[in-house]
């Protein structure tokens, strides 16, 4: 999350958004407390249940183009390095 | 002899003004039915007439706002003919098109994205989605992704 926070700070600039999408959305006050230690910035939206059924294991970042289309997965915790090479690749 | 002769004609003029009444009397319900048809259709006849009309009693209405916009309006451009190209023009951006060019920009907002299912592999395609915040205000995809030349999107889990 700090990194996401990173991310979203250092490529807001560039028209880079990040979106965080809480798939259990029935622990809200957790995510609420999360979301205010780690002090993100960025919305957070709440899973219906139609994203959870795909995402096998948490934290999952995708990078999406104006139109939707998927241009990475990375599956796992990365560094604001290995985030950033990815995004300028796309960039 | 003669008593029984006078009785089958009679009993035979009995029966053929009884069949003759029967004849008679069952043509003679058939206009009765006809005639209550003919009122029925005539009932109907009537709101038909007024349906035309209510459209036309909201119509009036407007007409007359248009009317008295349009003439207050009208009359400058007339009076004022140095200014007469700009004023018509604003008129027409007030009058007609801000009614509808609100509607224009959210259609496509929505509709950006198209549905479908979801698929997290590269190469495919979000489909839109409309999901709550931690504020509990509504936020389509659409409005973030399209609006962005990248978008990243983080699914977390507080467990």
């Amino acid at each position: 999350m700090p990194v996401l926070e990173g991310l979203n700070k250092k490529y807001a600039n560039k028209n880079v958004a990040v979106l965080g999408i809480l798939l259990d959305p029935q622990r809200e006050e957790w995510a609420q407390q999360a979301v205010k230690e780690t002090g993100t910035t960025f919305p957070h939206l709440k899973d219906d249940g139609s994203f959870a059924p795909h995402i096998f294991g948490v934290p999952q970042t995708i990078l999406v183009d104006p139109s939707g289309i998927i241009l990475e997965h990375v599956v796992g915790f990365h560094s604001l390095e290995q985030f950033g090479k990815l995004l300028e690749k796309h960039l | 002899m003669l008593k029984r002769k006078l009785l089958t004609i009679g009993l035979a003029l009995a029966v053929s003004v009884s069949l003759v009444g029967c004849n008679a009397a069952s043509p003679g319900g058939d206009p009765g039915k006809q005639s209550a048809g003919n009122l029925e259709p005539a009932k109907p006849g009537q709101p038909e007439t007024g349906e035309p009309g209510k459209p036309k009693e909201p119509a009036g209405p407007v007409s007359p706002d248009t009317e008295s916009k349009g003439t207050p309006e009208a009359a400058k451009p007339d009076s004022k003919s140095a200014n007469a190209p700009v004023e018509p023009g604003r008129p027409a951006v007030e009058g007609g098109s801000t009614s509808t060019a609100p509607k224009e920009p959210i259609a496509p907002k929505t509709s950006v994205l198209s549905k479908g299912d979801i698929s997290i592999q590269v190469g495919a395609s979000l489909p839109e989605f409309v999901l709550p915040d931690l504020q509990g205000k509504n936020t389509g995809a659409s409005s973030i992704i399209t609006q962005s030349k990248l978008t990243i999107i983080n699914f977390w889990a507080t467990t």
